[in-house]
């Protein structure tokens, strides 16, 4: 099989990617998605709160996601289900699965990596303790009561304080459960603002910051968890545990890229991020391949994630219709004081530079965020690792960069 | 020493090493301990002490101490097997149960294996390293010894009839040092000694051979390459199935509750579901092994539950080729009763630290524990960075789950494999703790040998000494997928992502020999759920197929059995 413009994965960024390569001119764009639906995690999302930017509408995340597949209908952008990708290789050979053609290869002039990102589970959060039925991550959760429409449990705790777990903590008192907090081991909370107010706050679920879940009890289904709060280096102070009788734990302890596909197309990922370190045009390490939304960085906002749907699959397009070429070399793009997250991670001269920047720190006085060698001050009120920053540097000022570009964030 | 007087040494020496005082009785070089103890810890020091004079035969400790466990006798649910009757019952479908299941099966013998969990060898057997240990660190001249090194060598042949993966790896002890250097020869003479095949010292080019990227200042090391690897959950399927393909009967979700005997012979077996008869029993209950002596009357030792954790780390960090040894780790070997752990490999490519050794009051305990987890980390990592520099250092990160199991250790420290010495029809396999697994095929053959010298069963001219395990997806090439993937389109859809599991391997486990029936299970036959996002994914997929093939509601889908239900319940506004 060939195609111009492959894109692997159909969630927000994977629409938006097909989209806008088929907008861009790509003759042939192939959507391949492991699912047998298209849309991503967004299908289990069913509360609001998406498309706020991109197109001015608070939609669920199921209807978000019909509004581009609908979009994506309209056109000959040709879509595989049920069809996962098992390997792609630097010269950008993808082998597939699917049920009807069994294992079959494509030949693509570009590739879009749009695989999402996982969750993190009890395995690499280390928590001791016995090992009952009644550990889920929230996205697991989700999927249980949105698709399936099944209960996990009746008394709930809630480990970490992410978008997802908060998300679920409302929803699973709709239902009826109990929820008995939200226990987070920083100090500050993982999630939006939003949901600490419209899903903690608003159904009087407490959330406990400085505090994590020390064991884990129960045979068969769990009974409880041990809590213990933490100090400064996030370790359990003895004397400080709290039994608390629960059947039911959900973790919302992070989200992690998923590039197994990445890794083994040689594609150099980033440490920061752990998606691939891609240039502003959303091209990866290995030429042509191109990566955007959750596979590259953990976005907080579905409008992100597409706004680098629509970049990737726009140069995806370009490099697959030959329209492309690297007049200088690319520089780096580098976090600097009080940065922890920043994406892209390289600037090649050819776009504006939408930077994604994570505080290192939560900040809650007026700052600056500086971009050097450009003489660029943004100044913010406050900076909180769970609010990414977006800010955009236009083309023309960056022109003149030689060396590489630093961000910093300097307290005022 | 009359057993008066020697209960009575026993006592002064208990006394001197915990300043405890028990009642000590000896019946038949029984020793029988009685009292109350401050600790668990104390307690097992007074049956160790015991059990240390020869002349006592056994330990029955009966010892009392803060938060020691009562036993209690499941509740019977039906009589649905009152009525049957089998020549053999074995009593455990953990690996030793299965193997003797398969041995007698090559006889005309009617056998059936009796397991409590509805599943086979989740106690001792699967919360095992899955090693193959050389007998290099077993005492010598013991059974276990002997059992060992016997089992050791079987294994090529059990694997390759069996269609299990094994792979012998060697444990590969080196030498950080000149001084070191000098204890190598050392090591070639234990091993010798201790009847592992030709273990060999090995310069620098013949290590980087085998175990790649050693620190410079490695220059020589032993081979001791007969250590095996193999996948453990395979293993326990595979003997089930081939013992079954040969007759053997299995009755899972069922406990043995009494023994009946008459005249000092075996009659029948009391179950959770019904009474058995037979007049040969065999006793393989692990953990409980004792209380089966218990039942039949001929209680001579105890079990105390030695918990061990181990951890394991994602796939993309295999810093070892080898069971990797440092001397510093051989002489930090912390208890007397266990080999320490080590850096073990699996077979599917994680890497394992462990296990820990612990004497713990319950025998159900499986908890992991944050000192486990700590001591394990800080015991090995160091070595493993210092052994091989150039790798990326451990990291927790990497870590992707952290389990536990109980070794159903007696207090003689030694298996015990024998007919009763009360009780006719009577066999036990019992105190199978570690290296059990790797002693399996040799302590199937022992107890094939009692029973065929006491009851001459005639050959089954029909044994199948072979079994093929199901396809794997993750096993074949391109061209093997395709034909799989045309006979059954279930094969091209891939539904454990880490492990590239699919839905074929999947029903295919929910169906065959011992069918899988919770998520555990499926886990352990297929791999799904295994890999690094531990079932994140592919867990509500499973529970969906379980509750399609098996036909029954979600909610009744356990994670391992028992009340493990994965849901609670409807939510209020069902879409379906
Ligand atoms: C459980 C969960 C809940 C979330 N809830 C919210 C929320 O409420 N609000 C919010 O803004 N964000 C939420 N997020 C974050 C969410 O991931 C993003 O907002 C958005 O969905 C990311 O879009 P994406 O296209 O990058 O990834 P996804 O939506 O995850 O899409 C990736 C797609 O790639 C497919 N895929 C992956 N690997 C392969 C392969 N090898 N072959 C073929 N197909 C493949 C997947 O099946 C999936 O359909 C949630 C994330 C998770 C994990
Ligand atoms: C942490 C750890 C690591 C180990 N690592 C290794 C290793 O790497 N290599 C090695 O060689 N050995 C190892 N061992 C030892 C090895 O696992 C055991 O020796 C071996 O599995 C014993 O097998 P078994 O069949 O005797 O016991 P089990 O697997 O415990 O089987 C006994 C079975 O009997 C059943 N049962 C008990 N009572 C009843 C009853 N009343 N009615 C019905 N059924 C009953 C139980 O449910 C159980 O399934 C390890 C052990 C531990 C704990």
């Amino acid at each position: 099989m060939k195609a111009d413009v492959t894109v692997i994965g159909s969630g927000p960024a994977g629409l938006t990617a097909a989209l806008s390569a088929h907008e861009s001119g790509a003759k042939e764009v192939l959507l391949l998605e492991r699912e047998e639906e298209l849309g991503g995690i967004l299908k289990q999302c069913i509360h609001n709160g998406f498309g706020l930017e991109q197109f001015k509408e608070d939609y669920t995340g199921p209807e978000y996601a019909e509004r581009l597949i609908k979009e994506i209908e309209k056109t000959n952008v040709r879509r595989l289900l049920n069809t996962m990708v098992i390997d792609l290789t630097p010269d950008r050979a993808i082998t597939a699965v699917n049920p009807e053609k069994g294992i079959f290869q494509i030949e693509s002039k570009s590739v879009v990596l749009a695989m999402g990102c996982r969750e993190r589970a009890r395995g690499s959060i280390g928590i001791p303790g016995t090992r009952p039925a009644g550990i889920y991550t929230a996205g697991v959760a989700q999927r249980f009561v949105n698709i399936d429409g099944y209960l996990p449990g009746k008394e709930i705790v809630i480990l970490g304080s992410g978008d997802i777990g908060m998300i679920m903590a409302r929803r699973l008192t709709l239902e009826g459960a109990q929820v008995k907090g939200v226990y987070e081991i920083m100090n500050y909370p993982g999630g939006l603002k939003r949901n600490i107010v419209q899903c903690l706050n608003d159904f009087d679920i407490p959330l406990h910051l400085s505090h994590t879940v020390t064991e884990i009890r129960g045979k068969e289904r769990l009974e409880g968890v041990v809590v213990s709060r933490v100090d400064e280096k996030m370790q359990p102070i003895g004397g400080s545990e709290k039994f608390i009788a629960c059947d039911t734990l959900l973790l919302s302890v992070g989200l992690i890229p998923e590039n197994e596909l990445s890794k083994g197309a040689g594609i150099e990922l980033s440490p920061i991020t752990k998606g691939p370190a891609t240039t502003e045009t959303m091209e990866t390490a290995v030429a042509g391949v191109f990566s955007c939304g959750n596979v590259s960085t953990v976005f907080d906002l579905v409008d992100y994630v597409a706004q680098t749907g629509m970049t990737a699959g726009r140069n995806a397009a370009r490099y697959a219709t030959g329209d492309w070429k690297k007049e200088r070399p690319s520089v780096e793009v580098i976090p600097g004081e009080n940065v922890r997250v920043l994406f892209p991670q390289r600037y090649s001269f050819q776009d504006d530079l939408i930077l994604f920047i994570r505080s290192a720190k939560p900040i809650e006085s007026p700052l600056s965020i500086d971009i050097s060698p450009l003489e660029m001050h943004i100044k913010k009120l406050y900076a909180r690792p769970n609010e990414m920053i977006r800010v955009k540097v236009p083309r023309d000022k960056l022109k003149d960069i030689t060396e590489s570009i630093e961000v910093n964030i300097t307290e005022r | 020493m009359n057993e008066e007087k020697l209960a009575r040494t026993i006592q002064g020496e208990i006394e001197k090493a915990t300043g405890e005082k028990a009642a000590v009785s000896i019946e038949d070089s029984v020793a029988r301990l009685d009292g109350r103890f401050p600790s668990n810890q104390s307690a097992v020091d007074a049956g160790h002490i015991s059990a240390g004079f020869e002349q006592v035969r056994g330990v029955v400790n009966e010892i009392d101490y803060p938060g020691r466990k009562p036993f209690a006798l499941p509740q019977k649910v039906s009589d649905e097997l009152t009525g049957k009757e089998f020549d053999v019952v074995i009593v455990g479908g953990g690996v030793i149960g299965l193997a003797v299941a398969r041995e007698l099966s090559r006889f005309n013998l009617s056998t059936a294996v009796i397991e409590r969990h509805d599943d086979l060898g989740i106690d001792q057997t699967a919360h095992s390293n899955a090693m193959i240990h050389p007998a290099i660190a077993t005492e010598h001249g013991t059974l276990k010894w002997e059992m060992n090194y016997k089992g050791n060598a079987m294994y090529d042949e059990v694997a390759s009839q069996l269609d299990v993966d094994f792979k012998r790896i060697g444990t590969l002890v080196v030498a950080e040092n000149p001084d070191e250097e000098q204890l190598l020869p050392v090591v070639v003479e234990i091993a010798t000694k201790q009847k592992d095949p030709d273990p060999k010292e090995l310069n620098r080019a013949e290590l980087d051979r085998i175990e790649p990227g050693l620190a410079p200042n490695v220059r020589r090391g032993v081979l001791v390459w007969n250590t095996g690897i193999i996948s453990v959950f395979e293993l326990i399927i595979a003997y089930a199935e081939n013992a079954m393909a040969n007759g053997v009967q299995f009755f899972l979700n069922t406990s043995v509750t009494g023994v009946q005997t008459e005249e000092g012979n075996i009659k029948a077996v009391n179950t959770t579901r019904g009474t058995i008869k037979t007049h040969i029993l065999v006793n393989a209950a692990g953990m409980y092994a004792d209380r089966i002596a218990e039942l039949a009357g001929d209680r001579f030792f105890t079990i105390h539950p030695r918990k061990g954790e181990t951890i394991i780390f994602d796939k993309s960090y295999q810093p070892a080729q080898t069971v990797l040894t440092s001397f510093s780790m051989v002489a930090e070997k912390r208890s007397q009763y266990s080999k320490g752990g080590g850096i073990i490999p699996t077979i599917d490519g994680n890497l394992q630290f462990g296990p820990t050794a612990e004497e713990v009051c319950d025998r159900e305990d499986v908890s992991t524990t944050s000192a486990g987890l700590e001591a394990l980390f800080n015991r090995f990592a160091p070595v493993l960075e210092r052994l091989k520099p150039r790798y990326e250092k451990p990291d927790k990160g990497k870590i992707i789950t952290h389990f536990a199991g109980c070794r159903a250790a007696t207090y003689k420290e030694d298996f015990i494999i024998e007919p009763s010495k009360k009780v006719k029809g009577l066999v036990y396999a019992a105190g199978i703790q570690s290296p059990g697994l790797a002693s399996a095929p040799a302590i199937a053959e022992r107890v094939k040998e009692i029973i065929i010298q006491e009851w001459h069963p005639a050959e089954n001219t029909h044994f199948e000494p072979k079994r093929k395990r199901g396809k794997r997806f993750s096993e074949l090439d391109h061209r093997e997928r395709e034909e799989l993937i045309r006979t059954n389109t279930l094969y091209g859809h891939i539904v454990c992502r880490c492990e590239n599991a699919t839905e074929g391997e999947i029903v295919d486990a929910l169906h065959r020999g011992i069918p899988a029936k919770s998520v555990d299970a499926i886990k352990r036959r297929t791999r799904a759920g295994m890999g690094r996002c531990q079932g994140g994914f592919c867990m509500p997929r499973v529970l969906e197929i379980i509750s399609r093939e098996r036909s029954i509601e979600k909610e009744l889908v356990t994670k391992s059995g028992g009340e493990s239900f994965i849901l609670s319940g409807k939510t209020k506004q069902v879409k379906k």
